[in-house]
């Protein structure tokens, strides 16, 4: 191995991560060979050095800033979907199956077939007469009606 | 608000996922140190690394929906989203005009002693000034540093990290944390023997 290596590995061995054979290995190395002796000397010094120092700390109010901005922001999605929780159990294929079922439950259907399931359904009789049109030809006939058409 | 502190990070996760702000406030509580330093570290500067801290509660806030606890700690998460903030930070256009008309924060100690060594007893003034200069020489070898080196180092040397939390937090694979904290270390040394 290079001097290079071996000093790579005196890094690791600094933060504990050298494997046991290579640690080993490079010890017996350090014992004959002062250049890497050396840099570990000089490794070892800046490891004590930079565990001496600290980064400066923050203001005390930060966190008090953090808290009152999270306090004033719209709940998380996590939050919003907290009540929900039990809809993400349920798989995105399940859901389109649903809706798909209950689309095609309208299919071909009149106007009022189609709301006769709600109560308010013999007040709509009176409002919008049966023709047994389907609810595309209502829309179309109100569209034409509003156009002059 | 309540006493939150024997919850786990995890446990305030999912209260806070439940609605419950003030289990995240908990959080705030126990990482805004952490983050700061982080911050600090790579903006090299005290306004701009408080700026990065709130901006990343916040993100974490919004998206906790997406946080992995199976993939790493909420730390990780945390720093990980502070070291990107940071990053935009000092490449952003405004970072860079500030700097143009005012070299302040270049001039801002960002480190002090853990311990105050001296306050304590020291045998005479002139070791003192030894320490004080070593220190100031350390700092200012710090910021010549590459970011990618001086975080890395910075992660494992004063935070006491493990390899696998760096290499997830810096997005990079564990044998270049590896690489990165050794050439961090031979520059370091390079720069004070000159």
């Amino acid at each position: 191995m290079r001097h290079i290596d071996y000093q790579k590995h005196i890094s690791l061995l600094l933060d504990g991560v050298l494997e046991k054979s290579s640690r080993e290995e490079l010890l017996s190395h350090l014992e004959e060979c002062a250049e890497c002796m050396h840099a570990y000397e000089k490794m070892v010094s800046l490891n004590e050095t930079l565990e001496k120092i600290r980064p400066l700390l923050p203001d005390h109010s930060l966190a008090h800033k953090i808290k009152v901005r999270i306090a004033a922001e719209p709940q998380s999605t996590a939050a919003v979907w907290g009540g929900f929780s039990f809809l993400k159990q349920v798989p995105v294929w399940a859901l389109i199956a649903i809706l798909a079922v209950g689309i095609g439950d309208m299919a071909g259907k009149t106007l009022t077939e189609v709301m006769s399931a709600h109560d308010t359904s013999h007040n709509l009789e009176n409002l919008i007469q049966d023709h047994g049109e389907s609810l595309t030809d209502v829309v179309i006939n109100f569209a034409q009606s509003e156009n002059g058409q | 608000m309540g006493n939150f502190e024997n919850l786990s990070d995890q446990e305030l996760i999912a209260r806070t996922r439940n609605g419950s702000v003030d289990h995240f406030d908990e959080l705030v509580n126990r990482h805004t140190i952490v983050v700061y330093r982080v911050a600090r570290s790579i903006t090299g500067a005290h306004e701009e690394a408080e700026d990065v801290v709130q901006e990343s509660f916040l993100r974490a806030f919004s998206n906790l929906d997406k946080f992995d606890e199976s993939k790493s700690t909420f730390r990780t998460w945390l720093l990980t989203i502070a070291r990107n903030q940071s990053i935009n930070i000092i490449g952003s256009f405004r970072r860079k005009a500030l700097k143009f008309f005012s070299d302040r924060s270049d001039d801002e100690p960002e480190f002090e002693f853990s311990s105050n060594p001296l306050s304590q007893e020291l045998p005479d003034a002139e070791t003192q000034l030894s320490i004080k200069q070593q220190f100031q020489t350390m700092e200012k070898v710090l910021k010549k540093l590459p970011e990618r080196q001086r975080t890395a180092l910075l992660l494992r040397s004063q935070e006491g990290m493990s390899y696998d939390e760096i290499s997830t937090i810096m997005n990079i694979s564990v044998s270049s944390v590896e690489s990165l904290i050794f050439r961090g270390r031979k520059k370091i040394i390079e720069l004070v023997e000159r």
